[in-house]
């Protein structure tokens, strides 16, 4: 007995012991900063300036109505919804398409994978180049068929649905992975047993396919939609910079709080901006819990 | 042990009555050369020269070691602006005049010894001391708070074999009739009619205030600036009236009317070099770009064309030494180092940054390169738009930029003065409430924009 309490002590010892090192992390490196930037979004925070007043709501308030944010939520909104969207679907095709396949799949998998594991950052300068108006892929291909040139980060139209393009491009891999880990662990005998009474490849799908896969649909709906909220870096690379860059800045929330942040120094302001981010996708979130969360067994 | 404790006590009073009798009132900084001073700038390409004045800082005085970073300019702002409040600046760093006054202002910069401030005002230009005079709280009268290292006009450049090739004269247009008459015979088609080679390459794009300072080019020769001083002492957005019209107009007519720029071809230097424009608006670091990268090039350069005025933009960068380094008067030593005449002859011959001290010979740096002179000898009543020493100019010319780039991608506003008028006077609002966060907006409207008429004789020996 006093053996087994040793043991269970050591055990508790070192399990907490780590847990409170992570904990420790977790505190200075993430629970510290969102509660420092919630306080800042209420002072006029300058970086270089010596007063920073209390404002309250103040910068709250000039959010609601300032064009730039405006817009950069209408943006980022957009660029969420069809890059979720059109990223699942597509991944989810090539995964049935895969999971089944007995020769080459692994090939394709990893095909599909790579753009995934490679940083996104020369990834945004390969799509940048082959965009390109006058010496791009892109355009070459399309002049084969007859279609003039296109300014696919020039034109204002365009410029938005080209990264959402690349974007949905680079994320298909890892969703179409998660997927065939679903697809996978679905019994073969619901399938055998669906065919016996009758059913076709799209009632399968609909009936068994579907519902089964709902926790991971679910799981990846939520992982999506955060990161595509958070998108900066293809817009960063693909769209401003470089002189004689030839596109349109596409403006997204979190290159409106960098700008705020570290152009004007506007600290307190692109706070303010942060806890608008944080709750979007918080409320984003639970939206998604409660559609997708009950079906998808989270309840 | 009590007996000990209020020995201690007494012990611990005395000295702190007595220590500040030493440690009290000003102390005078001395130089000492012994330490290691870290230097920042925002131009890598100006590493190269860095490194001799290491190599030459290091050799005359063993004890100092000079630790030198170049970054990219936005990120060396970007750096300065979280280092300097923080008191982890570098002990010297290069920086444009335009950034400098909220530093000043904030009472995070030193100013230099006396010594340093005479050297200034006997050596350098005029103009460049003209331009970099600030205030600090507490002082009586604005003052030098860097040393100068270099002053730049922007020139116009134009590609002589493409002028001879359309049997254009060699010379750069001296009006905007003439230069979009040059532009349109240097202009090339392919057989769909897109625009294959410019005729003049103008900042259309690329994000930031770059776009809104070469609009200040045509602005100031069509009468106006991005801001100008009220009679109050302040400012205001001086762009929209006429002369933004005409600045507006311009661009749209070289985009949409006379087609001699679009979006969709290369741009600027590199454009320039490789022979895909014919005219183009920049310093003077292209012209040992492209002397050394592209040697068959025959171009030349010139002062910009007239409008209502000829003029062009100026601005200057200098070594600033932060308030409170333990390095300061070595820094200062540093500084001066750097600013001898052989690194600036070669900054000058080799990146075209201009030194702008009178009291050294460029003559057969201007030998060599005839075509820097266009950003020294102006002509009568030449110009200089120069960017406001105020707080948030950055955040003003990049609102406005970025305002501008979508104007120069709205084909309708072509012909439309109202809607180009709505246009301007949304950006102008914009403009305006950033004046009046910072509680700099001024009333009534400017008499002029902020520029002054460039010196006739610099005094420069050509």
């Amino acid at each position: 007995m006093t053996r087994f309490s040793k043991l269970y002590r050591r055990r508790f010892v070192f399990v907490y012991t780590w847990i409170a090192v992570l904990m420790l992390f977790f505190i200075v490196l993430r629970f510290i900063p969102i509660v420092s930037t919630f306080g800042l979004s209420l002072f006029r925070w300058e970086l270089i300036k010596p007063n920073k007043p209390f404002i309250g709501l103040e910068n709250y308030i000039k959010l609601t109505g300032d064009e730039n944010f405006l817009e950069a939520i209408r943006n980022t909104t957009v660029f969420a919804f069809f890059v979720v969207t059109f990223s699942l679907v597509l991944s989810l095709m090539a995964a049935l398409a895969l999971e089944k396949k007995k020769f080459g799949g692994s090939f394709f998998e990893t095909v599909y994978f790579l753009p995934y594991v490679i940083p996104i950052v020369p990834i945004a300068l390969t799509w940048k180049w082959i965009y390109d108006p006058t010496s791009g892929l892109l355009n070459y291909l399309i002049g084969l068929v007859g279609i003039p040139k296109q300014g696919w980060l020039i034109n204002e139209a365009l410029a938005l649905p080209s990264i959402m393009f690349m974007t949905v491009w680079q994320r298909i891999g890892y969703n179409m992975v998660i997927f065939i880990v679903g697809l996978k662990a679905i019994p073969n005998e619901y399938f055998e047993a669906a065919t016996i009474d009758g059913a076709g490849r799209w009632q399968a799908f609909k009936w068994i396919t579907l519902p089964l896969l709902l926790p991971i649909v679910f799981y990846l709906v939520v992982i999506n939609t955060i990161e595509a909220f958070r998108v900066f870096t293809q817009v960063y690379v693909m769209t401003t910079g470089a002189q004689g860059a030839p596109a349109a800045a596409v403006r997204v929330l979190v290159m409106d709080i960098y700008q705020n942040a570290f152009r004007f120094f506007h600290v307190g302001y692109a706070a303010a901006e942060s806890v608008v981010l944080f709750l979007i996708i918080l409320i984003v979130s639970l939206i998604q819990f409660g559609l997708l969360g009950r079906r998808g067994g989270m309840r | 042990m009590k007996k000990l404790f209020r020995l201690m006590l007494v012990g611990f009073l005395l000295v702190a009555l007595v220590f500040p009798l030493f440690a009290g009132g000003s102390q005078e900084k001395k130089l000492v050369k012994r330490g290691t001073v870290s230097i920042w700038s925002g131009w890598p390409l100006l590493s190269e020269v860095f490194e001799q004045v290491k190599t030459d800082y290091e050799a005359a005085n063993p004890e100092v070691t000079l630790e030198i970073a170049h970054f990219k300019l936005r990120e060396f702002e970007q750096k300065l602006a979280i280092s300097l409040p923080a008191g982890q600046a570098p002990d010297v760093f290069l920086a444009s005049e335009f950034i400098m006054p909220q530093y000043i202002e904030a009472g995070l910069i030193a100013k230099p010894p006396e010594d340093v401030i005479d050297f200034v005002n006997s050596s350098y230009d005029k103009l460049v001391r003209a331009v970099n005079q600030w205030e600090a709280p507490g002082d009586e009268a604005a003052g030098i708070y860097g040393i100068p290292h270099i002053g730049i006009a922007r020139v116009m450049y134009y590609n002589r074999d493409i002028f001879s090739e359309v049997g254009l004269p060699d010379r750069s247009p001296d009006t905007w009739d003439e230069l979009f008459t040059f532009a349109k015979k240097s202009a090339k088609y392919d057989a769909s009619g897109a625009l294959e080679r410019g005729g003049i390459s103008l900042r259309l794009f690329g994000g930031g205030s770059g776009v809104t300072e070469k609009f200040n080019i045509k602005l100031v020769q069509a009468g106006g600036a991005v801001l100008g001083k009220t009679s109050d002492g302040k400012w205001k957005a001086f762009y929209d009236n006429q002369a933004g019209v005409d600045a507006l107009e311009f661009y749209l007519d070289a985009i949409y009317t006379h087609k001699v720029d679009s979006f969709e071809i290369k741009h600027d230097a590199q454009a320039f070099m490789n022979g895909q424009t014919a005219m183009f608006q920049r310093e003077l670091w292209p012209t040992p770009l492209f002397k050394a990268q592209a040697p068959d090039l025959s171009f030349g350069t010139s002062v910009m064309p007239m409008h209502k005025n000829r003029g062009t933009v100026y601005s200057t960068e200098s070594a600033f030494v932060p308030k409170g380094s333990d390095n300061e008067m070595l820094a200062w030593d540093v500084a001066r180092f750097f600013n001898q005449p052989e690194y600036l002859k070669a900054w000058f011959e080799t990146q075209g940054w201009v030194p702008p001290r009178t009291d050294i010979d460029y003559s057969d740096i201007f030998a060599e390169m005839p075509e820097y002179k266009a950003a020294f000898d102006f002509p009568e009543g030449y110009l200089l738009t120069l960017y406001p020493p105020i707080p948030p100019i950055d955040e003003i010319n990049t609102k406005f930029g970025e305002r501008l780039e979508k104007a120069f991608k709205n084909a309708s506003l072509v012909g439309d003065a109202a809607a180009i008028r709505k246009v301007l006077a949304d950006a102008a609002a914009e403009t305006n409430q950033i004046l009046a966060d910072n509680d700099l907006l001024g009333s009534g409207t400017p008499s002029k924009g902020y520029w002054i008429e460039a010196p006739k004789d610099l005094g420069y020996d050509f």
